[in-house]
């Protein structure tokens, strides 16, 4: 591994390591900030005698901060990071910059999953998940179980098909979730919480289940990172070079699905974040896996826990779903790349 | 000239023949007062000839209020949440609440010469129950003048006038003797109350809701009364700053039931004072939240939970 080789590295190994490492610092004040600030404004003194967890500080405060503000921020944080390592592992999979982690059906499957344990009622958990996030975590994982099934069915055994699959199934899901809310007139506030995603009242329960699957999911693809390369340049590139394009295919779609299906298992479906991340990771650190997956979730985790923070803060004591706020976020990125970059993604 | 037995016949057949004419004029145009024209909910005038003898209810506080006024007997089909009187649950079922739900075949063929209908989310149904030439009539309330005024509407479109005005001075009576006890409360003495819609996402109510209202006429302090929207979303830490000291909620099927223990485990949710001292209560959802006569119980009901001691009668579930 020349570390000084000119191209395709925009970096050295050493300068991205760096600038890398300056993403983490990054991350660590956002969800300081995350804690600072919050619906509720609390004096910078007793502030900081909360966050030591001094003999006299206000118990109420202590609370707010270690059990409401904290393990938000950290969960956002890991929630970001996930979707947007998932969301690098789609572009280079599909070679579209464009893909999101949901693009092959498993926001549908998981809003279906949540919506039918709303409409029955579901009470059985498993290893710390209620039964909502339980149902959108299965309905994920096998929706994209059933896209891979029906994309290796298909004649040509391209990404296309996988694709291809990935919406059949989606837009079905979409349909079969919409009928379940109406044909038993539920309460549209829950499932519609669920949809545009929110952090609101996750604890550090929800943390100790999520950091496992996103930290393997994470170690997984990044070990990855060069085969994500050649995926890049095409199937055929990537044969001759002797990979075996079917299994590194499926391992990845494996480990970002279950990122994804995780994500939204403890925070409902946020867009935005797995597609703007990478994007942004790009424009400053180049093209290689090996740099852009910790930068993307870096910058995946940052963003989302500025989301969240805004979502629970701009309307205060309202609470906006935190999707709402990655849409806004999202949309005038896209209008940047159209005006300043011509459309180039990369 | 015909024969004179022959012209004496003819002409007293005319006579009978336009004596019966004169006769079946008048009872078709019928009873004073009909027809009837009113302006509804949806600003629309619509007008109604006869007094309606097969009427349809789309919402329940429609029911109930038809009931009160004494038209019930005349009610051939409702929906499936309209629950009281007992009666009205052997009516035959026509849809749901939302507009969408409304089977609008099933509802043709009970014939209806009046169908009284809900407001905004019910205009669908409206416009196409108008288009096949039935009257229509959309009834909303906001607050209690809202709800006086339904049951007056409805009384004069079903012939009860006399009926729903002997309603609403009862009604009346009764949310003026809560207002004066209410009254000599010290603001002091007031309840910090916070009710919750729904537990995850947070959900609370503001002024503006019926449940809202209730609250603040039966002498509780809304922690969440002064924010935009009906039914906002909330922060957990903004609960915990408003610190209430009642937490109500509507007892419904969906979700946890509302109790203290289970308020208890919820994260941060111990320090809040309601949780501490207990007083966590779910009342019933029909009597908190339907704009017709049984908002009345739902305010004693309000006024005796938070009070007690002021108001020692456990009022009707």
């Amino acid at each position: 591994m020349n570390s000084s080789a000119a191209a395709p590295y925009s970096f050295s190994t050493r300068r991205s390591l760096g600038w890398t490492f300056l993403l983490g610092i990054v991350l660590l004040l956002s969800v300081l900030a995350s804690v600072v600030f919050g619906a509720v404004s609390i004096a910078p003194g007793e502030l900081v005698r909360a966050v030591l967890r001094t003999a006299d500080a206000n118990p109420t405060q202590r609370l707010v901060v270690w059990e409401l503000r904290l393990p938000r921020a950290v969960l956002a944080a890991l929630v970001g990071g996930g979707l947007a390592s998932a969301g690098v592992a789609f572009q280079a999979l599909f070679r579209n910059a464009l893909a999101d982690p949901y693009v092959v059906g498993a926001s549908s499957g998981a809003a279906f999953g949540a919506t039918l344990a709303l409409t029955f009622g579901f009470t059985a958990g498993l290893a710390g998940l209620g039964p909502l996030p339980l149902a959108a975590f299965v309905g994920a994982i096998a929706t994209v179980l059933l896209a891979l099934l029906l994309a290796e069915a298909g004649a040509s055994s391209s990404v296309t098909s996988l694709l291809l699959a990935g919406t059949a199934l989606g837009t079905m899901l979409s349909a079969a979730t919409s009928f379940l809310l109406l044909w038993r007139n539920q309460p549209w506030f829950q499932a519609f919480n669920w949809l545009l995603g929110s952090f609101s009242g996750r604890d550090w329960s929800y943390v100790a289940v999520a950091l496992p699957y996103f930290f393997s999911c994470y170690a997984v693809l990044r070990l990855l990172a060069r085969p994500l390369d050649a995926l890049t340049a095409g199937d055929e590139v990537a044969r001759s070079l002797g990979l075996s394009v079917r299994t590194v295919r499926l391992v990845v779609v494996c480990a970002a699905t279950l990122a994804a299906a995780v994500a939204v298992a403890v925070s409902g479906v946020i867009g935005f974040v797995g597609l703007i991340a990478p994007h942004l990771a790009r424009l400053f650190f180049g093209a290689s896996h090996r740099t852009l997956l910790p930068a993307s979730a870096l910058i995946g985790a940052t963003l989302l826990v500025w989301s969240d923070l805004v979502a629970r803060t701009v309307l205060a004591p309202v609470e906006v779903p935190v999707g709402i706020v990655t849409a806004a976020l999202g949309g005038p990125f896209f209008l940047y790349v159209l005006k300043s970059r011509g459309g180039r993604l990369s | 000239m015909l024969p004179t037995p022959v012209r004496f016949v003819s002409g007293s057949l005319s006579f009978f023949a336009v004596l019966l004419l004169a006769t079946a004029a008048v009872m078709v145009r019928g009873e004073p007062g009909w027809p009837v024209t009113v302006r509804d909910a949806l600003k629309r005038t619509v007008k109604i000839d006869a007094v309606p003898q097969r009427i349809v209810s789309l919402a329940p506080s429609n029911t109930e209020i038809l009931f009160a006024v004494g038209a019930g007997d005349r009610v051939v089909g409702v929906t499936s949440y309209c629950n009281f009187p007992a009666e009205a649950q052997t009516r035959p079922r026509v849809g749901g609440f939302s507009g969408s739900t409304v089977n609008l075949e099933a509802l043709l063929a009970l014939r209806p010469d009046l169908v009284v209908a809900g407001d905004e989310y019910h205009r669908t149904v409206i416009e196409a129950l108008t288009r096949a030439g039935i009257p229509t009539v959309s009834i909303k309330a906001r607050d209690f003048n809202g709800v006086y005024d339904s049951i007056l509407t409805i009384g004069r479109l079903t012939d009860r006038s006399p009926a729903a005005a002997a309603v609403v001075d009862g009604l009346r009576e009764r949310v003026d003797a809560v207002a004066a006890r209410v009254a000599k409360i010290r603001p002091v003495d007031r309840l910090r109350v916070y009710w919750e819609v729904f537990d995850a996402p947070v959900i609370t109510t503001a002024r503006s809701s019926i449940i809202g209202q209730l609250i603040e006429l039966a002498g509780g302090l809304n922690v969440f009364a002064e924010i935009d929207g009906e039914f906002p979303q909330v922060s957990t830490e903004a609960v915990m700053a408003r610190d209430p000291q009642v937490i109500l909620g509507p007892d419904m099927a969906q979700g946890d039931p509302l109790t203290a223990e289970r308020v208890r485990l919820r994260t941060g949710w111990s320090r809040i004072d309601a949780v501490q001292t207990g007083r966590v209560h779910s009342l019933s959802a029909d009597l908190t939240s339907r704009p017709g006569p049984r908002l009345v119980d739902g305010l004693e009901l309000v006024a005796h939970t938070l009070y007690p001691a002021r108001f020692p009668a456990e009022p009707p579930r």
